[in-house]
């Protein structure tokens, strides 16, 4: 006979169980549709790069034409892809116990989920910058068609979101005839990449009915794969603009604070100098010389960014010198390299990376700004920024285009400051 | 007043007229080498190209740059900035038209903003981990999150455009001139809504988070436990004996804002069609107006940095620790 | 507690706003973008400061556009009246006798020949100098202000021209100022004196305030008899740089009048706010994507001497096939709505007499784009996906200013249209002090601009084919059979004897498609009903202002 204190309680843990569950579960349910709906591309995707593969060791001169960024960034999406499906399934289906054994097996794993603060501002910081990742990564297969097509104007302009147009069928590239049986397989797979869905037996020029989740923009393009790209380009110049100016103000902010005397005051001279113009017009003025591609626009985001990493850098440095273990290593004769390899940088790391996350912020903001006014990532190419410079234009009259921009850009600072603010507090404690 | 005091004082005022020139000097040099022409906007067909070149000649824009860097620079010592290029009209003439304008401004925002802050500050230390502590906590990160130039669109859209409550631009109504006394301040005051919000908002989150974090230091120390122990209410605590100790530090913090807050009236500015002089800033950038452009960035950066300093001083006589460093 | 305080005082703040904004009677307000700074028509550099100096300033005579037939005709001003002599060459102007400026001086035929030794004077530096362009010079070439501008008697004045040509009454139809406030000041100094800021002037209104980048408030000036004073109190020019704000301000009553309407705004205007009529204007602005037809490094390398075709741009065939390949249908439709007309060359509709109606537009044809391109030896040998020749891949930079929503817009269009026809454009924004300047070096091989055309037309400055003379000849469009018919034209005495010539004109540009020409824009005018009296806006919003009256107020 059972123990009737068992009852209740075994009854309660299902629910209970389903509840702490239900957050892998919908995601892997969400992300199970989405692989359903996205299987053409996905298929394209991972056959693609064998071909590619294939081709490469027969006619490498002819594989390397068809390369293109496009095709490398789709390659890492499709490959990610299933790597997150399987994670998530596993999470939300296997059995609690296999969970946490998996868990404390892998020792790095383990060791990184309880050195970080566990609360709930903590997880929903990690949570969103997760999100945005992994759209930035995914970008390919989420995006609901080419963020380029423009459609008639007479019928896309401007559609706001989630109501009905009749869009005529775009012209739609011909997969030419390669010369072997590869090489159409790869084209007819680019042509499926391209325009999201496997290309028609025939071209016709019938009108169909579409649906425009957050509505178009006003040359008829859709306004939420222009967003789920913008993530992706946004992102990508935010965190290696950040990577560049936290490497030029560290090592500017450690030569000043190690140097002492007239370097130091020199440095932060020039340092003052150009905190105080103006930093929009800094930015600009870069932009001007060194022209607005992705890569040169990374760059004038780094020469306009890394001040203040050097100034918390000398400050820190300042500071730790004069601290006893320092002090105590340098009597005990150690040499000044060893000093800053052992002692002054793993101290002065968690403040850098503190100053890093919202130098991430920073620069997003910048780009955003930038775009805000035209001197951003140049068209077509879509950035959260460019498109709110877009949208200033039907502000009124289509308010789609700020919000949606708009709202992701906030949820992605809010996100940054939500980790950057935990962590400080963690460290200082 | 000590001795060591006034000697900082002097080593910062020094330090922040190096500054100054090497600000200015940046911007001359920056402005120079971007491509442009200050007389784009006359070229009309009824102008022959060799008058732009006498144009040029009379502005000494033909001269090499560095020799146009020391005279600008002679006659910038002499308080001459020259006059603008595009409007004809003296610098220091359109720098005061506008500059009230902008101090009027900026000062709004920063008390609105002060006001924000210390508020949400002192209401989520009441209780610690509260619910108001939390629910503060979470709608700061939000707000200082907000980009100004994303905030300031959506006021606009929503509250002058679509709610028409408030005016979309200019700092007068049209009839002002025959409006007085309090009518008038109101008059002001309406325009001047929405322009100091865009940055009061973000600008309040920030002193905020900042407040709330010395207040909470302030309040583990001996002196608040002894009041609190004498059976003082803690509201009372709070606010006469915590929230002074605390405000020391948000001194520097002012500082800080009000060069953040210069650097966002272009932004505002512009947007809000405020005639001030981050607007006229703009403009100057945008025409080449070199003259306007020096004349306006030293104007502004000597604000910053003068309140930067004042704010360090000022922190220096109230807080006596910090006087021999 | 004190933000609640705030926000009650904000929502207070809000409600007791509104009482101030309309205008009271009297007054009439106009919207305008930017600020004017000179009061003087010899530094007037754009549009809005014309208008303005034309109501403080006496005119000789006034211009008056007559749309049935397209042509301009002129009404006295300063001049009560005024006959021609030696054969059109001379023109002699009888002055009013009793006008005088607003200190009451009066007005003599020296103030008139000062304004014209200004308008000369290189050290002056007047937007003005091709104003006596057509004037006599002496015999080694020199021109004598003194003696081409003549006075007879204190009242009478007489212009010798070299020869007479079309735009004689236009080009000394500026205004006039007045010489006892300028003669003493050093020519250079007139640029930034202060007495621009505070002018004289003769017309029906004088200047009351002028508040940096806020507003400038006209009011009668007392004296005037160039016609009469001005029937309003006030006429204020409130400076509303945003576009939506300015439409607002119409809607909601603040301003009464403002230019530049566009399609999308006209729907709502006529939804929101039954008071305000609109009123279509001349079609006088046309866009256009301009191409560099002749090679931009020979010519910035030779310093302007060698003129070779561009690479890509110089074959006509190349360009048909650009033209073709964007649809300047659409665009007209989405940008210029229904009032805009599709334009086939550089003469505006509103000239009806001169323009060439049997012109169509090229059709929208993708297909026989790529076909013709191919023809011209442009394949994609490489399989990148764009054309390319003899190693020369069809890519270009499209330049677009900057801060013009609808040129960027019409440029992403553009861009894709032709990567469709596998041609690669890459656009650039640029901000119009770098683009104008750049442009007319030649240094851009495609962009996107706009050009307001003219009342009196001017067809040498932008399509002759020295380009050494003709500076505006951006496009550096060259063709001897459009050289002959311009020659031809400036022999003419009258234009309305030269509509045939510039058909023909027409016709060559269309073939030769130097550029895509996408639309002509017909902006409008908004106005309140509460003015009244407002008759001709197709030259200036105010061009009557003085005739204006304000209805009296009703309930509102």
């Amino acid at each position: 006979m059972a123990d009737p204190a068992m009852i209740p309680a075994s009854t309660e843990r299902l629910p209970g169980r389903l509840l702490r569950r239900s957050g892998p579960i919908l995601i892997s349910v969400i992300l199970w549709a989405l692989t359903i709906d996205r299987a053409d591309i996905l298929v394209a995707g991972i056959r693609s790069f064998g071909v590619s593969m294939a081709l490469f060791m027969t006619a490498p001169a002819k594989a390397w034409a068809m390369m293109s960024t496009a095709l490398t960034e789709a390659w890492i999406a499709c490959a990610f892809w299933p790597v997150i499906l399987a994670v998530f399934t596993a999470v939300a289906v296997l059995p609690e116990e296999v969970r946490g054994n998996l868990r404390t097996r892998i020792a790095p794993v383990e060791r990184l989920v309880t050195s970080l603060p566990r609360n709930p501002r903590w997880t929903a910081g990690v949570w969103l910058l997760a999100f945005f990742v992994f759209v930035a990564i995914e970008a390919p297969i989420l995006v609901t068609t080419d963020p380029l097509t423009q459609g008639d104007l007479g019928t896309t302009r401007l559609v706001p979101p989630l109501s009905a147009t009749t869009v005529a069928d775009r012209q739609i590239p011909e997969a030419g005839p390669g010369s072997s049986g590869l090489e159409t397989m790869l084209a007819r797979d680019l042509v499926t990449l391209r325009i999201r869905s496997a290309p028609p037996e025939r071209s016709g020029n019938a009108d169909h009915p579409m649906v425009f989740l957050l509505g178009t923009d006003s040359v008829g393009r859709d306004v939420l794969s222009r967003v789920i790209v913008g993530t992706r380009v946004s992102l990508m110049i935010g965190i290696l603009a950040t990577v560049g100016a936290l490497l030029l103000g560290s090592l500017i902010g450690f030569v000043a604070g190690l140097a002492g005397r007239w370097p130091d005051s020199i440095l932060m001279w020039i340092v003052d100098v150009f905190l105080s113009i103006p930093s929009l017009f800094l930015v600009i003025t870069f932009a001007f010389f060194l022209g607005n591609s992705v890569a040169q626009l990374i760059l004038v985001l780094v020469l306009s960014g890394w001040m203040g990493v050097a100034r918390i850098v000398r400050g820190e440095v300042l500071h730790l010198r004069r601290r006893e273990f320092v002090l105590a290593a340098r009597l005990f004769g150690q040499r000044s390299g060893t000093i800053i390899r052992r002692h002054l940088l793993p101290n002065v790391l968690p403040t850098i990376l503190t100053a890093a996350i919202l130098q991430v912020s920073d620069t997003i903001l910048a780009e955003a700004a930038l775009g805000f006014l035209g001197y951003g990532v140049q068209p077509p190419v879509p950035s959260w920024g460019n498109m709110l410079g877009e949208a200033v234009a039907h502000l009124e009259t289509a308010w789609w285009l700020a919000v949606f921009p708009g709202l992701c850009l906030v949820t992605l600072l809010i996100s940054l400051h939500l980790l950057a603010d935990e962590l400080q507090q963690e460290w200082k404690a | 007043m000590t001795r060591s005091l006034s000697m900082t004082i002097l080593r910062r005022v020094l330090m922040a007229v190096l500054i100054v020139f090497g600000m200015a000097s940046a911007v001359f040099w920056i402005a120079r080498l971007l491509p442009g022409d200050p007389f784009a906007f006359r070229i009309t067909p009824g102008m022959s190209p060799a008058t732009l070149e006498t144009l040029r000649h009379t502005y000494g824009l033909d001269r090499p740059i560095a020799e146009q860097y020391f005279t600008w620079l002679r006659s910038a010592l002499s308080g001459d900035l020259g006059v603008s290029l595009t409007t004809n009209r003296p610098v220091l003439d359109l720098i005061g038209e506008t500059l009230p304008n902008t101090i009027l401004l900026g000062t709004a925002t920063l008390i609105l903003q002060f006001l924000f802050g210390i508020t949400a500050a002192v209401a989520s230390v009441r209780h610690p981990r509260g619910r108001l502590d939390r629910f503060i906590g979470g709608g700061t990160v939000v707000m200082y999150s907000v980009p100004n130039f994303w905030l300031g669109t959506l006021l606009l859209v929503v509250f002058a455009f679509h709610l028409n409550l408030f005016p979309a631009s200019q700092m007068h109504s049209v009839g002002f001139r025959r409006l007085s006394g309090l009518p008038a301040t109101l008059d002001v005051l309406w325009h001047l809504t929405l322009p100091a919000l865009t940055f009061a908002i973000p600008g309040g989150a920030r002193v905020a988070r900042f407040l709330r974090a010395t207040l909470h230091d302030v309040l583990q120390e001996p002196f608040i436990l002894n009041a609190t122990g004498y059976g003082l209410s803690r509201g009372r605590v709070l606010l006469r004996y915590a929230l002074p100790n605390a405000l020391t530090p948000v001194i520097s913090v002012a500082g800080i804002e009000t060069g953040i807050l210069l650097t966002g009236t272009l932004v505002t500015e512009t947007l809000f069609a405020w005639p001030g002089m981050g607007r006229l800033t703009v403009s100057a950038v945008l025409a080449r107006d070199y003259p306007l452009l020096m004349g306006t960035t030293i104007v502004s950066g000597c604000i910053v940095i003068a309140a930067n300093l004042a704010a360090d001083i000022l922190h220096r006589v109230i807080n006596p620790r910090l006087r021999t460093e | 507690m004190l933000t609640a305080f705030v926000c009650g005082a904000v929502l207070a703040l809000s409600g007791c706003g509104q009482k101030t904004a309309a205008p009271p009677a009297g007054t009439v307000v106009i919207g305008i973008p930017t600020d004017v700074n000179a009061f003087n028509p010899l530094f007037a550099t754009d549009v809005m400061a014309e208008e303005i100096n034309e109501l403080i300033f006496p005119m000789l005579v006034n211009s008056e556009f007559d749309t049935t037939t397209g042509t301009l005709t002129y009404t006295p001003g300063l001049a009560r009246s005024w006959e021609w002599r030696s054969n059109g060459a001379d023109l002699v102007f009888h002055l009013h006798r009793n006008a005088c400026w607003s200190d009451s001086v009066r007005i003599s035929a020296r103030d008139v020949q000062f304004t014209f030794e200004l308008c000369a004077d290189p050290d002056v530096e007047s937007v003005w100098q091709n104003a006596v362009e057509g004037l006599r010079r002496t015999a080694d070439g020199m021109l004598d202000v003194r003696s081409a501008v003549q006075i007879l008697d204190d009242s009478t004045v007489v212009f010798h021209f070299s020869k007479a040509y079309p735009g004689q009454l236009f080009d000394v139809g500026i205004p006039v100022i007045p010489e006892h406030i300028f003669a003493a000041m050093p020519r250079s100094e007139l640029r930034s004196h202060p007495v621009n800021q505070a002018p004289i002037g003769a017309g029906p209104f004088r200047l009351i305030r002028h508040t940096t980048m806020q507003e400038i408030v006209l009011g009668p000036n007392p004296l005037s008899v160039l016609p009469f004073p001005s029937h309003l109190q006030r006429l204020v020019f409130r400076v509303v740089p945003d576009h939506r704000s300015r439409i607002l301000q119409l809607i909601s009553g603040e301003i009464d009048m403002m230019s530049g309407i566009e399609p999308d705004d006209a729907t709502q205007i006529s939804r929101e706010a039954p008071d305000v009529q609109l009123i279509p204007t001349a079609p006088r602005r046309y866009h256009f994507i301009g191409w560099n037809n002749i090679d931009p490094a020979a010519w910035a390398e030779s310093h302007g001497t060698v003129v070779r075709p561009h690479p890509l741009f110089g074959s006509v065939r190349v360009r048909q096939a650009l033209t073709m390949a964007v649809n300047r249908a659409d665009l007209t439709r989405a940008f210029a709505g229904r009032d805009g007309i599709e334009a086939v060359g550089p003469v505006s509709p509103m000239f009806r007499a001169a323009y060439n109606d049997s012109l169509r537009p090229l059709p929208y044809d993708p297909a026989r784009a790529a076909a013709l391109l191919t023809e011209e030896g442009w394949t994609d040998s490489d399989g990148d996906g764009i054309l390319d020749r003899r190693g020369v891949r069809f890519s270009f930079i499209l330049k677009v200013p900057s801060g013009n929503g609808m040129w960027s817009e019409i440029a992403t269009v553009v861009q894709k249209q032709l990567r469709d026809i596998h041609v690669d454009a890459r656009i650039e924004f640029v901000e119009r002090s770098v683009f104008w300047p750049d442009l007319l070096a030649k240094k851009y091989d495609a962009w996107i601009a706009g050009f307001e055309v003219p009342l009196e037309m001017r067809l040498d400055d932008m399509w002759g084919s020295d380009l050494q003379k003709n500076p505006f000849n951006v496009l550096s469009y060259r063709q001897p059979a459009v050289d002959r018919l311009l020659k031809h034209l400036r022999t003419l005495r009258t234009s309305i004897g030269g509509a045939a010539d510039i058909r023909a004109i027409q016709t060559l540009i269309a073939e030769d498609q130097p550029c895509t020409f996408l639309f002509w824009e017909r902006g409008m005018i908004g106005l309140s009903r509460r003015v009244r009296g407002v008759h001709s806006t197709v030259l200036a919003m105010t061009h009557d202002a003085w005739n204006w009256e304000t209805a009296p107020a009703s309930g509102r």
